[in-house]
């Protein structure tokens, strides 16, 4: 077996993992490998091919693949070694990391390793809706690589469940390719992506969108021929009598992303049962000494824009325990939500140095407050589940920490 | 009318009991053909969705109790029945039986717990009754009190007060495997297979039969119904009856790998009518919950899932195992049980009345463990009948599986890689199935992305096919020749992607010319 000693692996060559590798060769880590099982790089962005990529980051809107290609061929300049078609299928504690590709088995044995593997999409057996199972159901994610990637469209009549960012993107790809979205589907009162999606791909294209409907039974025997929906309640329970059908050939599934954190798992890497992906201190290190996570592994964000700057945090952090530049363990203070705070990445900080804190709230609000303990405060107009809450920490605010503070809470609370 | 395929017997149905069957032909210098409407063979029907348990002992001693709820009059234990004999003869068989086709199993142990007095009461009268039977087979429970309860199965309920387990009476296989591997052996044995053929009636003519199917008539001397959920339809084109068939559903729900720790056994409670086993660890580390409701369908396409139908399963095996949760479930599926109205407990293992060179196998459940002894039995029939049983000296009864990448030691992976090096390409990363395995599956008769699915498990995973969707459909039409817009999920109708790029907008700019 090919054994080979690395300072930083990179696993996964997404926006993280390639955000994450740039970062930490720039911090001065001398073998930084990427390791990616597709047979490109790029990871997801890949199959993203309309625009609205980085307003953030390069204040210019991009399409995914020409996002990408910025952080690809950075990446090939500073020489960064990539490992392609090459699927890990083991991680230790101790870094072991054993991948098989058509060459054979390898073991990598690094300083540092980078999580970076993304997220996969919820499917229709995990939010359980009733009926048969012909085929025809897809989840968006789905439908956009048989879509963008490989040049193939799933049906002619669409009905999209949930409205979250791919879902919507989706409605718009599938009525430019001339199919008919028949309906967008979701079960909350308000739209579950963003809502420029909402704008751009469902009102420009006259989608009808039910809010506060799910579907509520998947009927056919080889392919998908209907589905029936319903309004729901506010527990969100169907509501007798007012059921309708909505014949079509294909049901789109945008109902979440869930963090892929196998490998994660198999090192021993401490989850957060509600992001899915695992704890990290403001290095964007795991619970196992090491290891740093960054991206949608970490928790689902909403801009990739956000997905490359916390990736960037990850490979510094890595790159300097490679380099055995780690300062000694400081002080470490737990981040807790508090009233309408989902949760808040990182879970902790050391309060040394500048911080980004990315949350979620539980509810929508409006004339809302967040409060970071006595430290911070911001007046906010509307806060919606489906955008995360970006808070930067300056060094003077994390001066305010108390000596003895071991816990600061997080709220959201209404404006007075 | 001009047949294009002519035989000695038409097999309809590659289920278990149609594919043990023309492997057991295969055993003479017969011609036989199978027929199937789906696409490949054990993706189909009630093999596809059974437990896939091949048991004796306990769980067999339970179900006998099970079984007089339906047939109150007939003694619990009859060993005079013939499908009681099958049962133990099959159960014989059957490690060999799996051994000679490579098909995976693992011993279970089976436990019955107890979590109050009246259950335990419930317990003493299963030892009693194993043991009135009078052989060691019916008596191999232990008691295991409170504290082994919880050393076997950690994460079981605290209520326990104690249980019956057994060890060595249960082996437990994911059925499709064995039709599947049987219908492999059969073919390398000389018989032929036809998928995507439904059987829509058949001709009695002078001295031979024609069976009328969707790719055209087949003239054959005999054939066998092993139809299973169809076989009072496919029985009614042969001739008379004097039984129909009736069903019970459930809901098996499978829940994530990670579970895997929560359950070592196959976990039951004492008899009650209508519920099944709470939950099991299965041959790949899946936990599977089968416990109740067990309902009558709407009829037998009733085979999608009830509202709530899943939470009141989940409730149901939380009873037992409080860590179970709805968060894990990765694929539910309906599972539809056959009887025969006639007798209940018995299978339907005749020629038709009206019609003697028309041999109807009906079988009932379990219909795995008995699959052996009914084949054999079926052979002897048809000679009966008159169809020639010459050896075939050519038979070979071994086949071998495709390399199972994910149960690979890394020297022997890289080996496979080496020969082959499509064994290192992962395609379903979630239950690490390579393109390999895929292109060998292909090879060896799988047509569709379920017949894909159920011989490599790509797309078994909690992803359910997710990532490794499109992928093996590309490597499906690269192997077939076919285009991708042909590629289907199980059998003809079930197209994946039914449009290429454009195709729908050049149509419309069509309809608007
Ligand atoms: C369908 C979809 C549409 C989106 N649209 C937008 C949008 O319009 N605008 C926007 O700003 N954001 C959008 N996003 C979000 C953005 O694309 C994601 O946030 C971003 O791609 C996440 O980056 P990542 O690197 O964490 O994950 P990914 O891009 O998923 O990359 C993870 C990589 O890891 C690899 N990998 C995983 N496991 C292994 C392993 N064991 N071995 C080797 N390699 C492995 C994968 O192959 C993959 O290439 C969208 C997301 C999705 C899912
Ligand atoms: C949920 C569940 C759990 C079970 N658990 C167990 C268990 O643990 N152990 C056990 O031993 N048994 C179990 N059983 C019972 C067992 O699955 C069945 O007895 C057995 O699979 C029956 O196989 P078969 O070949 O007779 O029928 P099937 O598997 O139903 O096969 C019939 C085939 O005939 C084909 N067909 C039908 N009509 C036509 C036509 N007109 N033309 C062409 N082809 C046609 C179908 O496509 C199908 O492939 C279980 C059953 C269920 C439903």
């Amino acid at each position: 077996m090919v054994e080979q000693a690395i300072d930083v692996a990179v696993i996964g060559a997404g926006p993280a993992g390639l955000a994450a590798a740039i970062k930490a060769k720039e911090a001065g880590a001398e073998k930084v490998t990427i390791i990616e099982r597709a047979e490109q790089l790029g990871g997801l962005l890949h199959q993203c091919i309309h625009n609205g990529f980085g307003l953030v980051y390069f204040n210019e809107d991009l399409t995914g693949p020409e996002y990408a290609r910025r952080f690809i061929e950075k990446a090939m300049d500073l020489k960064i070694d990539m490992q392609l078609e090459s699927m890990v299928l083991d991680l230790t504690a101790a870094k072991r990391i054993t991948i098989s590709s058509k060459e054979g088995l390898r073991t990598f044995h690094a300083k540092a390793v980078i999580l970076a593997m993304g997220c996969r999409e919820r499917t229709r057996h995990q939010i359980m809706i009733p009926g048969t199972r012909p085929a025809g159901v897809f989840t968006a994610g789905t439908a956009q690589r048989y879509v963008n990637v490989e040049g193939y469209i799933p049906g002619k009549n669409i009905v999209i469940l949930g409205s979250g960012d791919v879902g919507m993107i989706m409605a718009r790809r599938l009525t430019l390719e001339g199919a008919k979205v028949e309906a967008v589907v979701e079960i909350l009162p308000y739209i579950g992506g963003l809502i420029r999606n909402e704008v751009q791909c469902v009102h420009d294209f006259d989608i009808p969108l039910f809010l506060e409907h799910t579907v509520t039974e998947i009927i056919g025997l080889k392919r998908i021929e209907a589905v029936t929906i319903a309004r729901v309640d506010q527990n969100q329970e169907p509501i007798p009598g007012t059921e309708r059908t909505i014949e079509c050939d294909t049901l789109l599934t945008s109902v979440g992303l869930i963090p892929e954190n196998e490998l994660s798992l198999k090192a021993g890497v401490a989850l957060d049962p509600i992001t899915g992906g695992p704890f990290v201190s403001d290095t964007m290190e795991t619970s196992v000494a090491g290891i740093f996570a960054g991206g949608n592994v970490v928790h689902v964000n909403d801009l990739v824009d956000s997905v490359t700057s916390e990736s960037e945090v990850a490979g510094a952090g890595a790159a300097d325990y490679a380099m055995g530049k780690t300062t000694p363990a400081g002080r470490k203070i737990s981040l807790k939500g508090g009233e309408n705070i989902r949760y808040i990445v990182p879970h902790t900080i050391g309060a040394d140095k500048e911080v980004t804190l990315s949350m979620r709230v539980r509810e929508p609000g409006e004339k809302v407050k967040i409060r970071i303990g006595d430290v911070f405060t911001k007046s906010l107009r509307v806060v919606k589940p489906s955008e995360m809450l970006k808070v930067n920490l300056t060094l003077e605010q994390l001066g305010k920490i108390g000596e003895e503070t071991g816990e600061i809470e997080i709220i959201c609370e209404k404006r007075g | 009318m001009q047949s294009q395929w002519e035989t000695d017997v038409v097999i309809i149905g590659a289920g278990v009991t149609g594919t043990t069957l023309a492997r057991e032909l295969s055993r003479y210098k017969v011609d036989a053909i199978v027929v199937d409407k789906g696409g490949d063979a054990g993706s189909q029907g009630q093999t596809k969705a059974a437990g896939g348990m091949i048991y004796t002992g306990l769980i067999m001693l339970m179900s006998f109790i099970l079984k007089s709820v339906m047939a109150p009059d007939a003694p619990l234990y009859d060993p005079d029945s013939q499908k009681v004999k099958w049962l133990e003869q099959g159960f014989d068989m059957a490690a060999q039986w799996l051994e000679e086709l490579d098909v995976e199993y693992h011993r279970l142990t089976t436990m019955v717990v107890a979590t109050n007095t009246e259950e335990v009461k419930a317990l003493e009268s299963l030892v009693k009754f194993g043991e009135s039977i009078g052989t060691n087979r019916y008596a191999s429970a232990r008691w295991a009190d409170s504290k082994m309860c919880s050393d076997m199965e950690p994460h079981l309920t605290k209520d326990v007060v104690a249980s019956l387990y057994s060890e060595g009476d249960l082996m437990h296989t994911q059925p499709w495997d064995i039709a599947i591997a049987q219908a492999e052996n059969a073919r390398q044995n000389g018989i032929r297979f036809m998928f995507d053929t439904e059987v829509t009636g058949v001709l009695q003519k002078n001295g031979y039969q024609i069976v009328e199917t969707s790719q055209g008539p087949i003239k054959t001397r005999f054939i066998v119904n092993a139809a299973g959920i169809f076989a009072d339809v496919v029985a009614d084109m042969g001739g008379a009856r004097d039984w129909g068939l009736a069903f019970v559903r459930n809901l098996p729900t499978i829940l994530d790998k990670r579970t895997s720790r929560l359950v070592n056994t196959c976990l039951n409670r004492p008899p009650v009518p209508g519920k099944g086993p709470i939950c099991y660890r299965t041959l790949d580390g899946n936990v599977k919950i089968e416990t109740g409701p067990y309902v009558i369908p709407r009829d037998r396409y009733d085979t999608g899932a009830y509202p709530g139908e899943l939470i009141q399963n989940l409730l149901e095996a939380k009873r037992y195992i409080p860590e179970i949760s709805e968060k894990d479930v990765i694929r539910t599926f309906v599972g539809m049980r056959v009887f025969n109205t006639r007798d209940q407990e018995e299978n339907i293992i005749e020629p038709c009345s009206t019609n003697p060179r028309f041999i109807n196998a009906a079988v009932r459940l379990p219909g795995i463990i008995p699959a052996l002894p009914i084949a054999r039995h079926l052979v002897k029939m048809l000679g009966d009948a008159g169809l020639e049983l010459t050896t075939n000296p050519d038979f070979n009864p071994f086949r071998t599986a495709i390399p199972r990448f994910r149960n690979l030691s890394e020297s022997e992976r890289n080996k496979l890689i080496a020969k082959d090096p499509r064994y290192g390409h992962v395609v379903c990363r979630c239950e690490t199935i390579t393109e390999g395995e895929i292109v060998e599956a292909i090879k060896r008769g799988a047509r569709t992305v379920a017949g894909v699915r159920y011989v490599t498990r790509a797309g078994m995973g909690r992803c359910q096919g997710g990532f490794c969707g499109p992928r093996v459909v590309g490597i499906l039409a690269r192997e077939l020749n076919i285009p991708v817009t042909q590629v289907m999920e199980s059998g003809l109708g079930s197209p994946i992607v039914p449009f290429e790029s454009k195709e729908l907008l050049r149509e419309a700019a069509r309809v608007g010319a």
